[in-house]
């Protein structure tokens, strides 16, 4: 049996009261939500801490309200929920194919928009690194990833759900020390595997809000991986459109696990504003995302492999959107 | 025997599935005893390094720590061949493979030990690392192991041949040759490694441990312990799940006896799943250079293979596996010349062994593609050819294996009718296609690994005055069913319902010798077993009911818990009658029944490598799907039709079937233990990727029973065989599908993805230009 | 750090159990409560073997802190058999060669229960989705899924489509095991 660390867990009732249980610990502190990311971490000796707060007795993370989620929501909860399916249809898919149904209902939204990036290098016992020799981000000094960094990690970004919460154009509200600030989700990842958002340790992901406008974009994620449950995203494409006709009006794009966080691809979407999504411009728009995307090996599939899929998920996210038949995954409905 | 069977041919739950579904069954880790100490292990973090020195005194001395040792303690060496005894409860002088056990460490708790383990020093000298086979196939500044072949790697060469090749291929019509190279692959259960060593009162030491080969586990404890055979006590818990990975004596089994022995407490030692890719014992990698020969009636004149196979760290089952990588492709075709060279090479990896399909899984593989290749070049439907060649029934092999009972045609026909095989070869679309394969396996293992002449299995029965009938065995009960094949026999010899036999096959102090679960060889040989045991048991349960109607005992039959003779309905006694009056004057109604394989083979070098009283046989037709613009490969569909004699248990027959579909399709598709030099990277099961729900294909299963004339009621292995055919029938199918070859396995993503870019930029573009075979 | 004294609820029977923060409920349940059913495979959240029911719902026992389901409704393998019968859930997996080595049936007897609570006729595709958490190396999934189906058209029969839900879970409702037999009002949400 795998061997926790010893921590202390604090079980605080409030969102103000673990923020100051968390400013006590002077950052020797993690949160944790469902526990399906954190404690595999902790079970494998990746930067324990030795205070653990739990946020899962804190009812005002579970709150829910049109487009405005909770962080403590459990995935299993938003999977259940017709009305946030019908009015965001994306998700559907996103969720039925997110890690297993088992990791879904105790994994929360805010756990897998901020889940730890991966790496073959990394996410591995204590033993297992020493013999494969440390990496950056777990034990210094250097990556393995792309030999001689010192100074970035290149651990992969695995979650699902930011992306398609990117492409909706939703915002993420935090709460610290400082009370509360909303920014834009895009706004939100930084790029670097260690660090990789601009969140202040003591800041607590408080909700996922979701605009009204939202409702009446089209929106595709596709997911590329081997296993159709339990595999994290070998890369993944989400976008979204708002379509006057055939014309792109507004258009999202977003390259996801291709990174140490999730690309928003911004100037690639504003180059297609005002064009017909015809096979010219999907084949235009997937050659783009695939020149922009640079995945290292991080993870089980070949770097340039993972490159190509980029092309090909993109061209379906679009067809997708565009009203297509696409391929979809194995009774994935 | 009449054919009118009451219990053999039914679908009974498996007799200890009850404990299974409760949570009552207690495996490895379930084992509680008061006062328990907690091992954990030191295991190498280097590849190949001389052990300059390991200091314990701070690990010792920590609080909480019972005791440590290390190779000193017990330099005794073992391993499962007595020929290949090159394995250590702990290293000694060197290490050979990262997670090689370095010292060992009993505590109050689990965290006391965790934290001593870190305390021992080791000192390394660091040596040459091997990571392949080329680079230890001639001599090497540093081998392995000291007695390897003139100074190389090389632990064992194989080199046979039969007949004419040379000329065989000269006369050929088509003689397709390929090199295909072979991924490991791991057993993956789910139950991590978990023992417990208990210093009984008396001296003796019982070992709890969730093995497929008590036995010898048994051999190996009694000589690296230095104790006699009788002192020691071999306990197999439930087995949550083997499939060869549980069935070498192991290092850490010896260490938690050690410890129990310095302690005299009980000890107990559980792995993390890591652990378990560590010890391995898994498939070999290897390559397999393969050219089969043909005449233009598409005749087989013979078979040209070498395979070189990357034995990790120690030997295991290994000798075997390099022969069987040969000689276990001789069925099921006739193959009149033959020639196999085999090499299996240390590395500095975790040591592989045996697993599902022992050293015929690869090899099966090269061989059906290139035999589909010669179809494609000769024309000829690769059913068709494969029916043209198949053995004969009561026949022999060109390495005299004694061939029996044979249902090959039978399979071929059913899954090539029952799959509609001639509406699809060759008229899918692209990215869709079917594809078939053989498999033949080995019903046991005629040798036993040590030469004796003590039956290779034993079962006791003894009835008790209320009738329950309790049989004794050590056939190791892994999941596969082999409790319920002596339960089935007893019940159906006797005429008692099931529930009237309980089979206690855990405990070396009341089993009679089994040799255990591998070589699929429990139903033949278990059964047998216990079937002889029961028939000695109904002999006198005859002769009471003779004496009690005054009836010819040879007349009577048994069924309902009732004995009647055949003759006159009307004479009839209970089974309890007759069961009180065998008791009379007696005091125990008890049997043994008892097991051996017939001497058999030819006097050949390497001879005895494959032989079996039996041989199972099957067929296999997948249908894939290939993602035309990913190359993910899907398999929508498989048939397998597989002569097992005769199912005595149709439910686990079909488990163990699909079982195999599942598991082929794994190593054909996804599976595959990743290293980077000589350290894995994928220890766990959300790296190492077992196959999903979604990705297990529709399964159809058929059962073709040929009636083995020395099989217990006909009946012959299950477990091993059909996984066999799996994974060329997938490789088959994928060529038709797209035109790709896949000459390693398992098949990658981006591999099929680069040829359907070529196919795309070729002049035929994407269409179907291959696989016309001539229908 | 030191142990706390906590209460499991645990198939409806208090277990008063000492427990360190960093104690997962998997090793709770198996060295504090002695109920060794729940197996402990991959301990990182992938095979499903911890799997037991926290007030109705399938969670990992190797990835839940036993501290933060205290007080909470947990039920194991060991909870399920009762009035004198298995579960029919349990005699399907036996019945329908669902259970090979078994290390993983409590795991998917656990996960198969919760979803018949809440589905009492799941297609084919259903119970793939379900048990898609839990992870079988023996049996190819098939006649696992062939168990649920039979036990669902089992506690059909019995007048049990109307599965308990959640809620009624947590406002103390029966279990299965004592429901069985028994007709039941047909409340099934969703």
């Amino acid at each position: 049996m795998m061997i926790l660390p010893e921590f202390d867990l604090l079980r605080p009732r409030s969102v103000d009261e673990a923020v100051a249980a968390a400013r006590r610990t002077s950052g020797a502190f993690d949160y944790l939500g469902g526990g399906t990311d954190l404690l595999c971490n902790y079970k494998w000796g990746i930067n324990a801490n030795p205070t653990v707060i739990s946020l899962r007795h804190i009812g005002e993370l579970n709150e829910r309200q049109g487009g405005s989620l909770g962080g403590g929501l459990t995935l299993a909860e938003l999977e259940a929920d017709e009305d946030f399916l019908h009015d965001f249809p994306a998700f559907r898919r996103t969720l039925a194919r997110l890690a297993s149904p088992l990791i879904r209902q105790t994994g929360t939204l805010a756990g897998n928009i901020l889940v730890d990036t991966r790496c073959i290098w990394l996410n591995q016992s204590a033993f297992a690194r020493r013999a494969l020799g440390n990496c950056l981000k777990a034990d210094g000094p250097e990556c393995r990833v792309v030999k001689g960094s010192t100074d970035r990690c290149y651990a992969n970004y695995s979650g699902d759900m930011a992306p398609v919460f990117m492409v909706y154009g939703a915002e993420i509200r935090l709460a610290g020390p400082d009370g509360e600030r909303t920014l834009p989700l895009t706004e939100f990842f930084s790029l670097d595997g260690r660090t990789r958002n601009v969140k202040a340790p003591e800041e607590i992901v408080v909700a996922l809000d979701l605009p009204g406008d939202a409702r009446t974009l089209r929106a595709s994620y596709q997911k590329f991986r081997v296993r159709e449950a339990w595999d994290f995203p070998e890369l993944a494409v989400a976008a979204s459109a708002r379509m006057d006709g055939d014309r792109i009006e507004e258009l999202s794009l977003v390259a996801s696990a291709v990174a140490s966080i999730p690309l928003w691809m911004d100037e690639i979407a504003a180059k297609y504003v005002g064009r017909t999504l015809d096979d010219e411009t999907i084949d235009a728009v997937a050659g783009d995302m695939f020149k922009a995307s640079r995945p290292v090996r991080a993870t089980l599939l070949p770097p340039g492999y993972r490159k190509h899929m980029v092309r090909v998920m993109t061209t379906r996210a679009l067809r997708e959107i565009r009203g297509d038949a696409v391929p979809v995954p194995a009774a994935a409905m | 025997m009449t054919q009118d069977f009451k219990v053999v041919g039914s679908r009974p739950p498996l007799v200890d599935s009850w404990k299974k579904v409760t949570g009552q069954a207690v495996y490895g880790d379930d084992v509680r005893f008061p006062n328990t100490l907690i091992c954990r292990l030191l295991r190498s973090t280097q590849p190949h390094a001389r052990i300059l020195r390991i200091d314990t005194s701070r690990a010792a001395a920590m609080p909480g720590v019972r005791a440590v040792v290390t190779g000193a303690d017990a330099p005794a060496r073992f391993g499962v061949l007595p020929i290949s005894q090159d394995e250590e409860a702990m290293a000694t002088d060197k290490v050979r493979y990262i997670g090689d056990i370095v010292a060992a460490v009993a505590a109050d708790d689990e965290a006391a030990a965790a934290a001593a383990v870190d305390a021992i020093e080791v000192v390394y000298e660091k040596l040459p690392e091997y990571f392949t086979t080329a680079e230890g196939l001639d001599p090497v500044e540093e081998p392995i192991h000291a007695w390897t072949v003139d100074g190389s790697n090389v632990q064992k060469r194989v080199d046979q041949h039969f007949g004419d090749m040379d000329g065989a291929l000269e006369q050929a019509a088509v003689k397709p040759r390929a090199f295909f190279d072979f991924i490991g692959v791991g057993h993956a259960f789910t139950e991590p490694h978990a023992v417990t060593a208990v210093p009984e009162a008396d001296g003796r030491l019982s070992l709890y441990t969730p093995t497929q080969v008590p036995h010898y586990v048994h051999r190996a404890l009694a000589k690296v312990l230095d104790m006699p055979l009788h002192r020691v006590r071999v306990f197999r818990t439930a087995v949550g799940g083997g499939f060869g990975g549980k069935s070498d004596p192991f290092p850490h089994e010896m260490c938690a006896c050690l410890l129990a022995r310095r302690t005299q407490q009980p000890v107990r030692l559980t792995f993390d799943l890591e652990e378990i890719f560590l010890t391995n014992r898994g498939r070999h990698p290897g390559t397999y250079d393969v050219q089969v020969a043909f005449d233009e009636h598409g005749r087989m004149l013979g078979l040209d293979a070498a395979a070189i196979i990357d034995g990790g760290a120690f030997a295991s089952f290994g000798v075997v596996t390099t022969y069987y990588n040969g000689v276990l492709s001789q069925g099921p075709y006739k193959i009149p010349n033959f020639r196999y060279s085999g090499r299996r090479v240390y590395t500095n990896k975790a040591p592989c062994g045996a697993m599902r399909g022992h050293g015929a899984v690869n090899a099966r593989y090269a061989i059906e593609s290139v035999i589909d290749m010669a179809a494609e070049e000769l024309r000829i439907d690769p059913i068709e050819l494969r029916l043209r060649n198949v053995l004969e029934p009561y026949s022999k092999t060109t390495n005299e294996f004694r061939i029996t009972s044979n249902g090959i045609r039978e399979c071929l026909e059913r899954v090539r009718d029952e799959t509609g095989w001639q509406g699809k070869k060759g008229k899918l679309p692209l990215g869709k296609g079917i594809g078939v394969a053989c498999g033949f396996f080995i019903s046991g293992s005629a040798l036993p690994i040590h030469k004796t002449r003590t039956p290779q299995s034993t079962v006791h029965l003894q009835i008790d005055i209320y009738g329950g009938i309790t049989a004794h065995s050590q056939g190791a009960e892994i999941g596969q069913g082999s409790d319920t094949v002596i339960a089935i026999a007893v019940a159906e010899v006797l005429g008692v319902p099931l529930d009237f036999v309980r089979v206690r096959s855990e405990d070396s102090d009341t089993a009679p010798l089994d040799l255990g679960a591998y070589s699929s060889r429990g139903c033949f040989m278990i059964g047998n077993a216990a079937r002889e045991a029961a028939l000695v048991i109904r002999d006198k349960l005859a002769r009471a009911a003779e004496r009690l109607t005054g009836h010819a005992a040879g007349d009577f039959d048994f069924r309902d818990a009732e004995v009647f003779a055949r003759s006159d309905a009307s004479v009839r006694v209970s089974y309890f009658e007759a069961l009180t009056e065998a008791l009379a004057d007696n005091g125990a109604l008890i049997a043994k029944g008892w097991y051996q394989s017939p001497r058999m083979g030819g006097t050949f070098k390497g001879a005895g490598a494959g032989l079996a009283p039996a041989y199972s046989f099957s067929a296999c037709i997948a249908e894939v799907d290939v993602d035309l613009e990913t190359g993910l490969v899907k398999c929508t569909a498989m048939a397998l039709a597989h002569d097992c004699g005769r199912a005595l248990n149709r439910l686990a027959v079909e488990g163990q079937i699909e079982g195999c579909m599942h598991m082929g399709l794994g190593q054909a598709l996804l599976e595959e233990m990743r290293y980077d030099r000589g350290r894995i990277t994928n220890p766990n099961l959300l790296d190492y990727k077992i196959l999903g729900p979604f990705e297990t294909p529709d399964m159809k299963v058929i059962i073709v029973e040929s009636e083995d004339k020395e099989g217990p009621f006909g009946g012959k292995e299950a477990g091993e065989g059909p996984l066999i055919c799996v994974l060329p029938a997938l490789g088959n199918a994928l060529y038709d599908a797209v035109g790709y070859r896949s000459r390693q396995l398992p098949v990658r993503p981006e591999r099929v993805f680069e040829h359907l870019r070529k196919l795309r930029r070729a002049e035929a573009g994407m269409s179907k230009t291959w696989g016309a075979t001539g229908r | 750090m030191s142990k706390t004294l906590v209460t499991l609820h645990v198939n409806e029977r208090a277990y008063e159990v000492a427990v360190r923060p960093q104690d997962t409920l998997a090793l709770a349940l198996r060295d504090g409560c002695g109920l060794t059913g729940t197996k402990v495979g991959c301990d990182l959240g992938t095979c499903g073997c911890c799997t037991v029911l926290v007030d109705g719902r399938p969670v990992l026992g190797c990835l839940t802190l036993a501290l933060e389901v205290e007080g909470r409704r947990i039920e194991t393998i060991e909870g399920l058999a009762g009035a004198e019968r298995l579960h029919p859930v349990q005699k399907a997996f036996a019945e329908c060669g669902g259970s090979q080595c078994g290390y993983c049936t409590p795991g998917f007897v656990m996960t198969s229960v919760a979803l018949l609570r809440t589905n009492g006729a799941p297609s084919r595709d259903e119970i793939k989705e379900a048990i898609a958490g839990n992870l079988c190396r023996c049996t190819g999934y098939a006649k696992i899924v062939d168990a649920v189906e039979q036990a669902a058209t089992e506690l059909r029969q019995a007048g049990n489509e109307a599965s308990p839900t959640t809620d009624a879970h947590r406002s103390g409702g029966s279990n299965d095991a004592r429901l069985q037999g028994r007709r039941q009002p047909a409340t099934a949400r969703r």
